[in-house]
């Protein structure tokens, strides 16, 4: 036996299932008016509005102490508020990264004073956060990194590159993994993360365009780019561990489930009318569904040993790549069901979200971590290296 | 509670129910010795209410008995009688004490009902369903045909047999009731035949290293853990229920994922194992043989997914999330 056989079944307790009507409603109305091929970037869309109404009703950092501006509830309540974003297609991409990942950070490996200073603001969407770590010679070897933060009098001065890096040009701040001793050969060791303020001298961002046509993701560059000394996060030296205590929070999520819902539901409701209605289209659906069920019972079997305080990477790396996958056969399975009939009998609306899903589904497999990497976690999890 | 009676289980199979067994089993058609002592254990009762001799366990609670069944290769209908049993206790408060499988039965052939019946060899009484009704037949009465897979069979009753046999009522359909079995079967095989994979290829040494340590194979038995971990979770599903009976949605998510999954890891596994794994003489097949097997058995993965589909379009019209909530309440 290994640790994937404690995948097993449990529901998402009724205090925390309570939230879902009234946040369902606030989703509801706050898409009211995009069309859903725009609903169907997900995560991907952002809203400063939406993150601030979202912080206002106490929907981001729910599971923070209250002592910064949280709402102290359970890992499940959270889970609710995110499926519902993501299956709405709310445009919740401006604050994702700071409520997913950047809060818990500094919650986690922070200062007193980084604490109070940066996760109540998280807390009420007035803060955006990305995450520096891709380089122009490093993607999936990390540890290979070169920007380098040098230690000075008033802090450390940073010099380097960073690529990929979702939002950059949105949000205030990134929390950047950099080398602060050695040399990338000596791999997870001498790396540290630091909070640098976007607005610095020297920091300079470059929106890269995607084949999507968006810009999500940019180039930054730092050039002597001077940090004060309560800009490092942690422990120096400790920036790998620290990057990787997270992340079975980044993988076992509903966004590695529902990236394609908005289109599979508006296929839905097209192949439900008497127009498009097909028993071919019938068995795909109940195909998708047979999938998509029982990630969905995975995510929450994650969810619930995220709850017990538990950090189960490797079982998040299996629901990640399979979550993936079926987000990636979607868009693949509703083409080819619609392009076998009369094209111009489908409503133009589903075939642009099929076009904008289809253009952006491969990113779903490469970012938080790629399919080859993940399936070697897998690997190591069998016993197998 | 649960926990004692897997725990328990599994002990009595691992002594009984080695591969030597199985085979003995599959040649001679003779599963006696195995059945009296799995009955003396009283497993097949577990469904059964306290009241009636059992131990009032509901669905959920016996998943794992189900799947030990498919992880050992039991080559009688344990998983089955356990269903049967409460089945027809709960319609007439009869108590069985035989292994009783469950087949669905037709009028293919004019004044018989003629069915393909899972270890219809091993078995004295069959649950049978045929159109809306269900009875209880005997194996005894029944002209048999051998079937490939040697402890089923193509049985046919008279039907003057048929009418005269004790009628049973139950609001599933045998169908539901035994594809939910074969699920966690399922599940069960697969856990076994990828471990077997896991242990070939750290034995295994080619070109210098042990198979495990090729990354391309480390990346195929990666992808046949996420099907057989996927599919355990779809399987209880199928199993999630209040009392004893399945969902037939449920159901047919469970049954729809681990017949897809059973075909691809069977795939791996012997790719992976290459010509010793093709011998009659190798575990393997004894598992892989099985898996093809329930993969088809009361319906292959198109069957459930065209059912699954008919739910999903049918029985709900909000969004997927709203179906998909309700697997895990």
């Amino acid at each position: 036996m290994n640790e994937f056989s404690t995948l097993s079944m449990h529901s998402i307790p009724a205090e925390d299932e309570a939230l879902r009507l009234e946040v369902r409603a606030f989703m509801r109305e706050a898409v009211n008016n995009l069309p859903m091929h725009e609903r169907a970037k997900s995560w991907s869309g952002y809203s400063r509005q939406l993150s601030r109404q979202m912080g206002q009703k106490g929907w981001i950092g729910v599971t923070l102490p209250k002592q910064y501006g949280g709402g102290e509830r359970s890992v499940y309540a959270r889970y609710v508020i995110v499926e519902e974003a993501l299956n709405a297609g709310a445009p919740v991409g401006w604050h994702w990264i700071a409520d997913r990942q950047s809060a818990p950070l500094i919650l986690r490996f922070g200062s007193e004073e980084q604490k109070s200073f940066y996760i109540p603001k998280i807390c009420k969407g007035e803060l955006a956060f990305c995450i520096g770590m891709s380089e122009p010679g490093s993607g999936s070897d990390l540890a290979s990194v070169r920007t380098r933060a040098q230690s000075n009098k008033q802090g450390w001065l940073l010099n380097g590159q960073k690529i990929w890096t979702t939002n950059a040009d949105q949000c205030q701040y990134m929390i950047a993994l950099v080398r602060t001793s050695g040399t990338p050969q000596d791999r997870h060791k001498g790396l540290s993360q630091f909070i640098v303020d976007l607005s610095l001298p020297g920091v300079n961002v470059k929106p890269i365009q995607d084949l999507s046509g968006d810009s999500n993701f940019s180039e930054v560059f730092f050039d002597d780019v001077q940090l004060p000394h309560n800009a490092l996060i942690g422990q120096e030296g400790q920036g790998w561990e620290q990057v990787t205590a997270e992340l079975a929070f980044e993988r076992s999520g509903p966004e590695r489930i529902f990236s394609s819902i908005v289109l599979f539901d508006q296929w839905l409701s097209f192949i439900r009318t008497k127009e498009g209605y097909t028993s071919e289209a019938q068995r795909t659906a109940g195909q998708v569904l047979a999938r998509l069920a029982p990630l969905r019972a995975m995510s929450i079997s994650l969810t619930e040993r995220l709850h017990r305080g538990e950090s189960p990477v490797t079982e998040a790396a299996l629901v990640k790549d399979l979550g993936t996958t079926l987000e990636q056969d979607i868009p693949v399975l509703i083409a080819d069901d619609l392009y076998s009939r009369r094209i111009e009998s489908v409503p133009l609306d589903l075939l642009l979200t099929l076009d904008l899903i289809t253009r952006i589904a491969p990113s779903f497999s490469l970012r938080g971590g790629t399919r080859e990497i993940l399936r070697g976690m897998i690997a190591r999890g069998l016993g197998l290296r | 509670m649960e926990q004692m009676f897997t725990d328990a289980l599994d002990k009595l199979l691992s002594d009984h129910c080695t591969s030597e067994v199985v085979r003995n089993i599959e040649d001679s058609g003779n599963a006696s010795a195995i059945w009296q002592m799995l009955e003396e254990s009283g497993f097949g009762n577990v469904l059964l209410s306290e009241d009636h001799g059992g131990a009032g366990l509901i669905l959920p609670q016996v998943y794992c008995l189900f799947e030990l069944c498919g992880k050992v290769a039991l080559p009688v209908p344990l998983a089955e009688t356990m269903i049967a049993r409460q089945v027809i206790n709960n319609s007439g408060e009869r108590q069985i004490t035989e292994a009783v499988t469950m087949a669905e039965g037709s009028e293919c052939k004019a004044g018989s009902i003629t069915s393909h019946v899972a270890y219809g060899a091993v078995s004295e009484l069959v649950l049978m369903q045929a159109g809306a009704s269900m009875r209880l037949l005997s194996m005894a009465d029944a002209q048999v045909s051998e079937l490939p897979f040697a402890l089923d069979c193509i049985a046919s009753w008279p039907l003057s047999v048929w009418h005269k046999a004790d009628v049973v009522s139950c609001s599933t359909d045998v169908r539901t009731l035994m594809a939910c079995v074969a699920s966690a079967r399922l599940a069960g095989g697969m856990l076994t035949v990828l471990d077997q994979s896991i242990k070939y290829a750290g034995e295994r040494e080619q070109f210098g290293r042990p198979l495990s340590k090729f990354q391309a194979l480390q990346h195929m038995l990666s992808v046949s853990a996420e099907q057989v971990y996927s599919s355990r979770m779809a399987a209880m599903i199928g199993c999630n229920s209040s009392g004893w009976l399945p969902d037939r949605a449920s159901v047919a998510i469970a049954k729809a994922n681990t017949s897809s999954a059973a075909y691809k890891v069977v795939a791996d596994a012997h790719a992976l194992h290459g010509a010793i794994g093709f011998t009659e003489e190798f575990d393997l097949q004894i598992y892989t043989r099985r898996l093809n097997r329930d993969r088809l058995l009361m319906g292959s993965e198109s069957y459930w997914y065209d059912q699954a589909g008919a739910w999903l379009l049918h029985n709900n019209q909000g969004s997927s999330l709203d179906a998909i909530i309700g697997f895990n309440v």
